[in-house]
């Protein structure tokens, strides 16, 4: 190529917004045809596994087999495609700036099909949101984005694949604002509707204007079944507490088990699974024929009350044993079931006119991914984008807002979230990014902090305490704490004559923490409720202690502030 | 060219772009095709459990049958017939809530599917909601049928017909049975179906005709022979009932049931004395006859019975009968007023007698008959 010709391309370089936009579009097919085709792969692999009518050996062996393979696969190669993928894409999101590994969204792919066309019970939504915002990332580092840019992808992506994996376009907006960013007046809200509709063209030219589900035309028979409707959302509260506190004590237990068994312990779920699709195939897989059958009236009673329990019972051992796949279908799953066994009841014995138990069960969808997911705008959404009848939304509203509120009362932290502190990762709480709060605990705390180990001595903690003049010292190993030992419990060992005990006996577990980016108010607060020392920790790692507050070092930097108000990371005195 | 420039080249947005745009074009085409493929596969799967399906539905295996069909629409989530024959399987083993909001689904996409209306209407009749079921039969007849299958479509018209029967809608009956003459093929089997029907319907006339109608195809029909003899003799047009019976008789020699009825036939025949073309003498002798046969009953009669009202009745008939024997043979040949006067008398006492003293013979109930018939009442 001559110079000239060179220069005339080095003239047609396009401005980053230009490039932005360009990526958009092609972010939003790329993410479409990989849930297209996750879905695909999901359903040519369980039948070839599996086959049309498979023996109950069959049964056992496909997913034990199957998961073992996977348990290695997760394990030595991508750790990070473990689970559902909307924890992680989120986790991404806002502690990476979106940075996800190439590797990610292949080793989703990959582990994703074979476990959940093995016959875990998952969901392929939120492992199709991982993969779509792992070829975000992937092609926003190939084009050198800013990172503030190559962030804005991920929930763009993340639109995009939901919208194509489960066709809802306007849901699929929601879901990204609501869940992923957290926040419904995100500056990408023009993208991810641009991605949206894009990826639902795509996903319709291949695989049709089919809707997802058939569901029935809704009717509100008589005023009274709104009562109806509220008794739904307290079921569906109860019961979307009970996947969600079921879910993270299974997980917990897993956990907790040596990790030489973390190979296998995929392996135990898929044994598990095994034994329950021998008694009730049904709930092998995502399940939407299911839902659709629920939705539509082809379910007994009894069926769809067995279906409910064992579909939770059997997405909780998939999911906490580790195994690649989403929350996102199951919890329609269960909500369909519910709904269709309320609604079924209802049809037979209330006092007053009912309408089709189908109705319930598409409320009782909504209902329970409003209870588990946590995005109850995102539910009413999705239900009306199903249904496309206003007359759903005031049933709806009713029996979200209740499964919402049972839910969260009982279980603050969204199931995302609380499965992301299980593994010691703590994203940003709504308050956390609060305009309001100038001064963050990163300008405010000390990283001049002593660590004392766990097999240190009383007398030599007593020593530290007294140099330092702290209320309590942090206790930890390699960098990672473990706890606080606090200045009277020491003295009083001293004090006994036990200054030679091991302080590891002794340790506060116990106690608030605080992250970089939390404001002043939130820390004041955490501080109030610790003996003297507010530690505050990294949200990548929670054991990772960055530094510390205590109320001197709050005065401190007060004082500082006050007398040079420019100075601070962030500057000024707050209005 | 140098390698830095190649770099640059290929760093430049344009270029990547491009290369994305083309990607994204080969993994389109190739998303294509693996999701016709699975169509294709989806389609197969549920063509075998649609098969199990029906398999297990004609071995009376019901509850199987269910599961082979749901795992069929489970396959292709809108096929109709796949529905339709999960619907029809949850009918029979009762889950009728179940079919019937499938095939409300069904009938939502396609109203005027005969199959699905027919199946809604099976249904209806099931739980005995008599108009709905009507309503779908109805809707069904007048659905779309394709030519190859009109046939079926007389089929549903008589399942119709008899289920309107069978709730004693007879009026309706009687409406769709008039449609189903004038598509009903000339065959006997056709004929005498319809006939039955027709009977049931308390519309003898048609039934006999279409009784005759098969008798003229085969004239050795021994069960058209007999119910057309059976009917022409309920209508009280006993020659022709003599005639048909006599037929059904030499067919099908062993019918004690058509010989009984032959000989009354014959008794009426040889008895009536106001039938056509009879000297006033032969109808003179005929009424003596009659009148003999009745008094005989009526002494019978009295020797039985010990109730006074009874009692009192035939003997005042007795008296009046005595009276009215002086009055005729006074004046013979009677004339046919006398005739008639003395047919009717007949009835009377046989009537009270019959009444009274249960059972009457063959003669008895001949001129039963011919006092029914004269008096203008069916037979």
């Amino acid at each position: 190529m001559s110079a000239p010709q060179l220069l005339l391309l080095q003239k047609l370089r396009l401005r980053e917004n230009h490039v932005f936009f360009a990526l958009t579009i092609i972010i939003a097919v790329f993410a479409g045809l990989s849930a297209v085709l996750f879905t695909l792969a999901i359903k040519g692999t369980t039948y070839l596994l599996f086959g049309i009518s498979p023996s109950n050996l069959r049964y056992i062996l496909v997913p034990t087999l199957m998961s073992l393979l996977t348990g290695f696969l997760l394990l030595k190669f991508f750790p990070e495609a473990r689970g559902s993928g909307v924890p992680q894409t989120e986790a991404a999101y806002h502690l990476r700036q979106g940075d996800i590994p190439g590797r990610v969204a292949f080793g989703k792919f990959l582990t994703g099909v074979l476990c959940i066309g093995s016959g875990h019970s998952m969901g392929r939504e939120g492992p199709s949101v991982q993969i779509g915002a792992g070829l975000a990332s992937a092609i926003g580092k190939w084009f050198n984005l800013s990172p503030a840019r190559a962030q804005s992808l991920v929930p763009v992506a993340a639109a995009a694949a939901l919208s194509a994996a489960f066709n809802t376009p306007v849901a699929a907006v929601l879901f990204a604002l609501e869940e992923i960013i957290g926040d419904m007046n995100a500056a990408v809200i023009g993208s991810t509707v641009v991605a949206s509709v894009a990826s639902v063209i795509v996903e319709r030219s291949i695989l049709g204007n089919n809707p997802i589900f058939h569901v029935p035309q809704y009717q509100l028979a008589h005023p009274a079944e709104l009562i109806a409707y509220l008794v739904l959302g307290v079921i569906g509260g109860i019961l979307s507490l009970a996947f969600c506190k079921g879910l993270l004590w299974l997980r917990g237990v897993f956990k907790r088990m040596p990790a030489r068994t973390r190979l296998i312990q995929p392996a135990m779920g898929g044994l598990a699974i095994g034994v329950i699709l021998i008694f009730v195939p049904q709930v092998m897989g995502v399940g939407y024929e299911f839902v659709n059958q629920a939705l539509n009236g082809g379910l007994l009673l009894k069926t769809m009350a067995l279906l409910c329990l064992v579909k939770l019972v059997a997405t909780m051992i998939s999911y906490a044993s580790g195994n690649a796949g989403g929350i996102f279908a199951p919890s329609l799953y269960f909500g369909a079931m519910a709904g269709g066994v309320i609604g079924t009841f209802m049809h037979r014995f209330a006092p007053f006119p009912t309408g089709d138990p189908g109705a319930y069960a598409l409320v009782g969808m909504g209902t329970l991914f409003a209870g588990i997911i946590r995005a109850p705008m995102t539910s009413v959404f999705m239900i009306f984008e199903l249904t496309q009848d206003y007359q759903v939304f005031v049933p709806l509203m009713i029996a979200n807002m209740v499964s919402f509120a049972i839910s969260k009362h009982y279980q603050p932290t969204s199931l995302y979230h609380a499965l992301l502190e299980q593994d010691d990762v703590h994203l940003p709480t709504p308050g956390a990014r609060m305009p309001g709060g100038s001064w963050r605990a990163l300008d405010i705390m000390s990283r001049d902090f002593t660590m004392v180990r766990p097999n240190a001595t009383a007398k030599y903690a007593l020593e530290l305490l007294e140099k330092s003049s702290l209320q309590s010292l942090l206790v930890g190993d390699d960098g990672l704490y473990m706890g606080l030992i606090v200045r009277d419990q020491v003295e009083e060992l001293v004090n006994q004559g036990a200054g030679d005990t091991p302080i590891s006996g002794f340790l506060l577990v116990e106690f608030a923490h605080t992250h970089p980016d939390h404001p002043l108010e939130i820390v004041l607060q955490r501080l109030s409720k610790n003996p003297g020392v507010l530690p505050v920790v990294s949200r990548k790692q929670v054991r990772e202690v960055l530094g510390i507050i205590t109320p001197q070092t709050v005065m401190h930097f007060l004082q500082k502030t006050w007398d040079e108000p420019t100075s601070g990371s962030r500057g000024g005195t707050p209005n | 060219m140098e390698l830095p420039r190649i770099s640059r080249i290929l760093n430049n947005e344009i270029v990547l772009l491009a290369a994305l745009s083309a990607g994204a074009v080969g993994v389109f085409i190739f998303t294509r095709h693996m999701a016709a493929h699975e169509r294709q596969l989806s389609r197969k799967i549920a063509a075998v459990w649609f098969e199990r399906g029906v398999e297990y539905m004609q071995a009376g295996e019901t509850d199987k049958a269910v599961a082979s069909f749901r795992s069929a629409t489970a396959n292709v989530g809108n096929d109709p017939k796949y529905m339709l024959a999960l619907a029809n399987a949850l009918a029979v083993e009762n889950y009728n809530q179940q079919a019937l909001r499938l095939l409300l689904r069904l009938r939502d996409s396609d109203p005027e599917n005969p199959d699905v209306n027919l199946s809604l209407a099976r249904l209806a009749a099931q739980q005995g909601e008599v108009q709905e079921a009507v309503r779908y039969y109805q809707s069904g007849l007048y659905g779309r049928w394709p030519n190859d299958r009109l046939d079926q479509r007389r089929q549903v018209r008589l399942e119709l017909v008899r289920f309107l029967l069978a709730h004693q809608q007879l009026y309706l009956a009687t409406s769709e049975l008039y449609v189903l003459e004038n598509r009903t093929p000339d065959s006997v089997a056709a004929h005498i179906e319809l006939a039955r029907l027709f009977a049931e319907a308390n519309d003898l006339p048609h039934a006999f005709e279409e009784y005759v109608a098969a008798i003229r195809l085969d004239g050795s029909n021994v069960e058209a022979l007999t119910a057309a003899g059976h009917l022409a003799f309920q209508v009280g047009n006993y020659p022709q009932a003599e005639q048909y019976l006599r037929a059904a008789q030499d067919a099908n020699p062993a019918s004690h049931e058509t010989q009984q009825l032959l000989t009354l036939t014959r008794a009426v025949l040889g008895s009536d004395p106001l039938v056509p073309h009879l000297t006033q003498w032969d109808r003179q002798k005929r009424l003596e006859a009659g009148l003999e046969v009745a008094l005989k009953r009526v002494e019978d009669c009295l020797s039985v019975t010990s109730n006074r009202k009874t009692i009192d009745e035939l003997q005042s008939l007795k008296t009046e009968a005595i009276r009215a024997t002086k009055s005729w043979k006074a004046k013979l040949p009677a004339d046919t007023d006398t005739v008639k006067t003395g047919v009717e008398l007949i009835f009377r006492m046989e009537q009270t007698a019959s009444g009274a003293c249960g059972n009457p013979s063959d003669r008895d109930q001949a001129w039963l008959l011919i006092g029914r018939q004269h008096n203008g009442e069916r037979p």
